[in-house]
C-alpha cells in the first residue's frame, strides 16, 4: 500500500513538472494575469490529484477543469459583458497583428457561446485532436467539427475577416 | 509578420509561453488534494448518517430503504432524485420519505461526467433504455431497488458510463415512476454531458448531466419517441389511452414537437407534422423518428402512422412530406412505443426500412423485407430479406452495416441487408416470455449497444467490431 502511494506520488509529480508550466502559460493567455493563471492551474491540479486513482486520461481532465475554471473566472470578472460590448462597438481594427490584439481575440473568445468556446479552446488552443475533444466533452466527433467551424466563422466575422 | 487579415490564426499559432510554478506549488497542491479527498469521504459518511436518522424516525419506510441501498451507503440510491425536482412530485407523495417523516431528505445529486460521479449504481438496476453520446460516455435508465422501498416514492434510477459500458456509476434520476398510463418514464436520450431527456410517457429534462431534472409541459399528450442532434431535441407527442406499461398503446394522433437543447418551451414543428393519424383514423398506431445529424446541420425523418414519410432540417423550421407511401406503415407499437411493423434507421447517406409481416401461428417467425433509400426517402429499392426467425424490435444502420434486434437475437448484415447472420443469440438467462433484445443502436460503424428485452438481466450488450461479436456488461458497481 505504501509502495502504491509512492508510485502514485511520483507519477503525479512527474505529470505536474511536465504539464504545469504549459497549462499555466495557456491559462495566462486567457486571463492575462500571472496570479490568476497560477491560481487556476493549481486548482486544476488539486482537483486532478484528488481523483487521481480513478482517471484514465489525466491530461484531458486537467485541461477540461482549467477550461471550466477560466470560464468561471470570466463570468466573475464580467469580461463576457465587456466582450459583447466590444463586439457591438464596431471599433476600427488595427490592420497589423501585434500582441496587444491578444486582448481583442480573447474578448471575442470569451463572448462565444459556451458550447462553441469549450471545443474551440481545447482543440485550437490546447492542441487536443477532434476525437479527444469529442471524448472530453461527450459529444459526437461530427458535432465537435461543426462547433469548431461555427466558432471560427463567428470570430472571423466579428473581426471582419473573410471566412476560409 | 502575420497576415494582417488573419489575427485569429496569428493568435492561435502564437507559442504558449510556459509559466513556471512558484516554489512549493506541488506540495501545496498535494495537501489541498488530500483535504479534498478527506472532505469527500466526510460528506459520504454524512449522507449515511442522514439516512440512518430518517430510519429512526420512520422505521416502516426507511428500514427497507437501507436494505435496498446495500451496505455501502451510496449517495445515489434507487429512486434518488434531484432536490429541485421534488416539489413537483412529492405532491402525490404517499409512501414518500419526505411526506411521512416531515424531515427534508435531499439526496446529493450526481451527474453524467467523463470522470464519473464517484457514486455507485443502485442495486438491482433493471435498464429499459440506453443512450450513448460518443465513443465513451453513455447512460441507462430503469427501475432499481425494490418497488415500494426506494429512497423516494419512486424507484426510477439512472446509471452512467465513461468507458462504453465496461463500468457504471450512479446518476440522479427524475422523480417519477415507471410507465403507467400517462405517468412515469422509461426511455433516455442525452445530447452531450449536459443536456438530456427522460421520456415515455412523461417528459423530463436536465441541463446539468442528470444532476437536476424538471418535468416539461406536454399539454396532456404522451411522448412516445424522442431524438436529439445538433442543438435541438425533437419528440413525438401523442394522444393515447393505453394503461399501465402500455402507455403507447391505443394512440390515435401524433405530432412532432421541438425544443432547443439548452432549454425553452416545446413548440410544434411547422409543416404537415401535426395530428398525424392512420389512413383509417383508427387506433393502435405508432410513429418513428430518426435524426441523421451531420456537420452541415442534418436531417430528420418522421414515418407517420399512415406510412407517409416526412422530413426536415434540425433547426426548428418547417418539415415537408417527401413520400406519401413509404414501403410500409409503422403499425401498432412494440416495446417502448416503437413501431412493430416498420423499423426505420439511417445515416446521412442512406435510410433503411425493415418491413415485417404478421407473426406466424407459432408466434416465433415473421417475414422481414429490407428496403433502402439513398435520396432521403423519395424512392426506395429492395435491399434483401432478413432471416424469418424472431420478431424484429429495433434496427440500426451505419453505412452498409445493418444490425437488427429480434426476440431471437441480433442479426448482422454487412452489405446493406443483402445477407445476414446471427451474431448474438437471445441471452440465456432471460425469463420466459421476454426473450431476445428490445433495442440495438450503432454509435459508429464499429461500436454499438443492445438492450436485452428482459431488464431483469441487469445487462447491456456492447460490440466494438461492427456487430460481429457482443459482450454483456452488468449495469452495476464493481
Amino acid at each position: 500500500m505504501a509502495r502504491l502511494r509512492t508510485v502514485d506520488r511520483n507519477a503525479a509529480e512527474e505529470l505536474f513538472n511536465a504539464s504545469y508550466p504549459r497549462l499555466a502559460g495557456w491559462v495566462r493567455r486567457l486571463v492575462d494575469d500571472d496570479d490568476t493563471a497560477h491560481e487556476i492551474a493549481s486548482e486544476a491540479f488539486t482537483r486532478l490529484l484528488a481523483r487521481w486513482s480513478s482517471l484514465d486520461s489525466p491530461q484531458s481532465y486537467l485541461y477540461m477543469i482549467a477550461t471550466n475554471l477560466v470560464r468561471d473566472h470570466w463570468r466573475k470578472s464580467g469580461r463576457e459583458r465587456r466582450a459583447i460590448r466590444s463586439l457591438t462597438a464596431a471599433a476600427p481594427l488595427d490592420p497589423t497583428y501585434h500582441p496587444v490584439q491578444d486582448v481583442d481575440v480573447r474578448a471575442l473568445i470569451e463572448a462565444l457561446p459556451a458550447r462553441l468556446r469549450s471545443a474551440f479552446l481545447l482543440h485550437y488552443y490546447a492542441g487536443f485532436g477532434v476525437r479527444e475533444v469529442a471524448a472530453m466533452l461527450g459529444r459526437p466527433e461530427g458535432t465537435v467539427k461543426a462547433d469548431l467551424h461555427h466558432a471560427r466563422a463567428r470570430l472571423k466575422a466579428a473581426l471582419g475577416e473573410p471566412d476560409e | 509578420m502575420s497576415d494582417p487579415r488573419n489575427s485569429i490564426d496569428a493568435w492561435l499559432n502564437a507559442e504558449v509561453e510556459p509559466l513556471a510554478p512558484p516554489p512549493g506549488t506541488f506540495e501545496r497542491v498535494r495537501r489541498r488534494a488530500r483535504r479534498h479527498k478527506a472532505n469527500r469521504a466526510l460528506m459520504s459518511a454524512a449522507g449515511v448518517v442522514i439516512v440512518i436518522a430518517a430510519a429512526v424516525a420512520v422505521p416502516r419506510v426507511a428500514g427497507p430503504l437501507l436494505q435496498g441501498r446495500g451496505q455501502a451507503g451510496p449517495s445515489v440510491a434507487a429512486g434518488a432524485a434531484s432536490p429541485s425536482a421534488q416539489p413537483q412530485a412529492t405532491g402525490q407523495g404517499n409512501g414518500s420519505l419526505n411526506a411521512n417523516s416531515g424531515t427534508k431528505v435531499t439526496p446529493p445529486t450526481s451527474s453524467l461526467s467523463p470522470g464519473g460521479s464517484g457514486n455507485p449504481v443502485p442495486a438491482n438496476f433493471q435498464p429499459t433504455s440506453v443512450t450513448f453520446i460518443g465513443p465513451h460516455i453513455g447512460a441507462v435508465i430503469g427501475q432499481a431497488g425494490t418497488p415500494g422501498h426506494c429512497a423516494t416514492a419512486y424507484c426510477t434510477s439512472l446509471a452512467g458510463t465513461s468507458d462504453y459500458g465496461t463500468s457504471w456509476y450512479g446518476v440522479s434520476a427524475p422523480l417519477t415512476g415507471p410507465p403507467s398510463g400517462a405517468l412515469g418514464v422509461s426511455q433516455i436520450r442525452f445530447l452531450d454531458v449536459h443536456d438530456g431527456w427522460a421520456f415515455g410517457p412523461q417528459l423530463w429534462v436536465t441541463h446539468d448531466g442528470g444532476g437536476h431534472w424538471t418535468q416539461e409541459q406536454t399539454y396532456g399528450l404522451r411522448v412516445t419517441d424522442l431524438e436529439t442532434a445538433g442543438d435541438r431535441a425533437f419528440a413525438v407527442f401523442a394522444t393515447c389511452t393505453g394503461d399501465g406499461p402500455g402507455y403507447a398503446a391505443d394512440c390515435t394522433s401524433f405530432s412532432l414537437y421541438t425544443s432547443p437543447a439548452s432549454g425553452g418551451q416545446w413548440q410544434p414543428v411547422p409543416g404537415p407534422v401535426a395530428n398525424l393519424q392512420t389512413a383509417s383514423g383508427g387506433a393502435a398506431a405508432s410513429a418513428s423518428l430518426v435524426l441523421t445529424g451531420d456537420p452541415s446541420g442534418g436531417t430528420g425523418y418522421l414515418l407517420s402512422p399512415s406510412g407517409a414519410l416526412l422530413r426536415g432540417p434540425l433547426n426548428g423550421t418547417a418539415w415537408t412530406a417527401v413520400n406519401q407511401a413509404a414501403p410500409c406503415a409503422p403499425g401498432a407499437p412494440g416495446a417502448g412505443g416503437q413501431p412493430a411493423t416498420a423499423l426505420l434507421a439511417g445515416d446521412p447517406a442512406r435510410l433503411v426500412l425493415v418491413c415485417t409481416s404478421a407473426t406466424s401461428a407459432a408466434g416465433d417467425t415473421q417475414n422481414k423485407t429490407v428496403t433502402e433509400s439513398t435520396n432521403g426517402g423519395v424512392s426506395w429499392s429492395g435491399g434483401g430479406t432478413a432471416p424469418p426467425a424472431g420478431l424484429a424490435t429495433s434496427v440500426s444502420a451505419q453505412g452498409q452495416v445493418v444490425v437488427l434486434a429480434t426476440d431471437a437475437g441480433i442479426y448482422l448484415s454487412g452489405n446493406g441487408g443483402g445477407s445476414w447472420r446471427l451474431t448474438q443469440p437471445s441471452p440465456a438467462g432471460a425469463v420466459a416470455g421476454v426473450p431476445g433484445f428490445s433495442y440495438v443502436g450503432m454509435t459508429s460503424p464499429a461500436d454499438g449497444v443492445a438492450l436485452p428485452a428482459d431488464p431483469g438481466l441487469h445487462e447491456v450488450f456492447i460490440t466494438t467490431d461492427g456487430g460481429s461479436t457482443w459482450r454483456p456488461h452488468l449495469v452495476s458497481s464493481p
